[in-house]
């Protein structure tokens, strides 16, 4: 009996586990958020996209920002006072013109100052949102990417290239289709990040901006680094708080059985001080 | 279960205590056998799920009545979330199907002809036949009809906004374009086609193609046009119809409530009541595992706020 016992208590702790580590996971990512906040009196909004390979049958789910992530980016906006600071922090590799296009305007709206904190990557949409931002502070190594738009597979201003280049009897007919959509959306887009851009300070250089970001002038997955971005204009910083980079690390990748990179954790640093601090970290 | 609770209400004298550890033992050895077990996971997998479906429909249902009660109307709830994706990992879209148009034509069937109708939107678009039929029941309605978009209502649900007497948007809302689809493809772009190249060379799909697609841009050019009939001059409903519908912008164009306004000339109000915002925050995403966007809830002020506040308004 006391076997049977002892089984079913194991089995029951091993099925309770997961989702207190979970609640743990959860309690230490709303203390660090509420920390940010108090610290810098503003509202703190994350949108991380982790990309997972789905546990069930091995599919990868691809993970971008879409309508109910700006339902729920604005859902926090109205829920913060007009002049309340904000502070967005972006992890993603894009998404929906629309939804990420709604999400800047909403930014821009926004009475008080909007920071964009950008700890690792913020490509396409992303960048878009963090144009809206009064200010983008990016982490050295992180990077931001050209706002031109992907119709299907392919990029506009490529489609355009192609239907461009040959006469127009040769083109296929299906490419003269995507052809139209790309010459709107790439002019809509330029349009949008110019009125996003108004009132930023490389105010002269607005229209030559949005071409660049929106034209394809780069591959749709060019990294604009931190140097690069403020070459271009845009109101970049590079000083990161280091509590955001550690709330970012409370998003781990989920479901992932081998990890691809290791490292021992902990700070490493070159002169050698207390023999303490090394082992407290 | 029900005589642990008995026991351990009453006084517990030194004999009922030892009493009572008797029984809790046999709890915990009911607990621990098989049968015990599997009446929990049943519990745990079928009622509670059951349980939590039925407060949150209960919720819903307390929150439309209370619409209704404040502006004595009758009020709809359309709402296509997005299901990312179902048991097998494909993805679920939704969107406006005859199955909904049904459902939204009788519910204004069974609404008096002078109570007030109140639409939510929250939807991509749909089927045009879908749209256009509720959106002639709208216009038909004798009594006034209003549309509230609180987040966006794109293409069949911006069709089905043109119908009512007034449209309640979000200052962050949008609408979009009502330009036909054709499969894949606008239909507007379709006709480019023939614009651009000899006809000849063009592949007889195409040509099929763009049959229909001047036929959809030109029926809902003229549907859009007769919604909007008796809330402007004809002209103008005329110019907003053809605007909407042939194509000016792509199909997943933001038009906010400043362009519809000024730009289009649409007849909008931003004054969204409260009670549709929390209304709609009790149609969740179905699977919202793992969400992509984080913050603590509760409103934040700038200052002067008692520090309770945050956790009163949870």
């Amino acid at each position: 009996m006391a076997l049977t016992e002892l089984f079913w208590f194991f089995f029951m702790l091993s099925a309770i586990q997961p989702v207190i580590t979970r609640r743990m996971l959860e309690y230490s990512r709303q203390r660090l958020i509420s920390k940010i906040e108090r610290d810098r009196g503003s509202r703190v909004i994350l949108l991380v996209h982790r990309q997972e390979t789905m546990s069930f049958l091995g599919f990868p789910v691809f993970r971008y920002i879409d309508i109910d992530d700006s339902e729920e980016v604005i859902r926090a906006i109205h829920m913060t006072d007009r002049d309340m600071p904000l502070d967005i922090i972006l992890h993603t590799p894009g998404g929906l013109v629309l939804a990420s296009l709604q999400i800047a305007k909403a930014i821009k709206k926004h009475k008080g100052k909007v920071t964009a904190f950008v700890p690792h990557y913020a490509m396409s949409g992303g960048t878009l949102i963090s144009l809206a931002a009064s200010e983008i502070v990016m982490s050295e190594h992180a990077v931001l990417g050209p706002v031109d738009p992907q119709i299907g597979k392919f990029p506009a201003v490529s489609i355009l290239k192609a239907a461009a280049k040959k006469p127009v009897a040769e083109i296929d007919d299906e490419t003269l289709i995507l052809a139209d959509q790309a010459e709107k959306a790439i002019g809509q887009l330029r349009e949008s990040v110019k009125e996003l851009l108004q009132n930023t300070p490389s105010n002269g250089k607005v229209d030559e901006l949005a071409r660049l970001l929106s034209e394809g002038t780069w591959t749709h997955d060019y990294p604009i680094t931190y140097e690069r971005a403020k070459a271009l204009g845009l109101p970049v910083s590079s000083n990161i708080p280091d509590d955001i980079l550690k709330l970012m690390s409370l998003f781990p990748q989920p479901t992932r059985t081998q990890p691809t990179v290791e490292y021992l954790p902990g700070p490493r640093t070159r002169r050698p001080t207390q023999s303490g601090s090394s082992a407290s970290a | 279960m029900r005589k642990h609770n008995d026991v351990s209400l009453t006084h517990a004298s030194g004999r009922e205590w030892l009493e009572f550890m008797t029984r809790l033992k046999r709890i915990l050895r009911w607990i621990f056998s098989w049968r015990g077990l599997v009446t929990i996971l049943i519990l745990l997998f079928f009622v509670a799920p059951a349980l939590e479906s039925w407060q949150i429909e209960n919720l819903r249902e307390r929150a439309i009545s209370a619409l209704e009660r404040e502006r004595g109307s009758r009020v709809i709830v359309l709402i296509h979330r997005q299901e990312s994706v179902n048991v097998l990992g494909i993805p679920v879209v939704r969107y406006i199907n005859i199955d909904d148009s049904e459902d939204v034509l009788k519910a204004i069937r069974l609404t008096d002809k002078k109570t007030p109708l109140d639409l939510v939107l929250h939807t991509p678009g749909g089927l045009v036949l879908a749209a256009s039929q509720i959106a002639k029941a709208i216009k038909r309605h004798p009594a006034k009809t209003t549309v509230f978009v609180p987040h966006y209502a794109m293409s069949g649900g911006t069709l089905i906004a043109l119908a009512a007497n007034e449209i309640v948007m979000d200052a962050n809302a949008v609408l979009g374009p009502i330009d036909p689809q054709l499969g894949d493809f606008p239909a507007a772009s379709v006709l480019t086609v023939l614009d651009k190249k000899p006809i000849n060379k063009i592949d007889d799909m195409t040509l099929v193609l763009a049959d229909q697609s001047k036929k959809a841009i030109a029926q809902v050019a003229a549907l859009a046009q007769e919604l909007l009939n008796g809330k402007m001059p004809v002209t103008k409903a005329r110019d907003i119809a053809v605007r909407l519908a042939s194509g000016t912008w792509t199909h997943d164009f933001p038009i906010s409530a400043e362009t519809a306004k000024d730009l289009i000339g649409l007849p909008i109000s931003t004054a969204m009541p409260e009670e549709v915002f929390q209304l709609i925050s009790l149609y969740p995403q179905a699977n919202e595992a793992k969400p992509s966007v984080f913050y603590l809830p509760g409103p934040r002020y700038k200052k002067g706020e008692p520090p309770g506040q945050e956790a009163a308004a949870r």
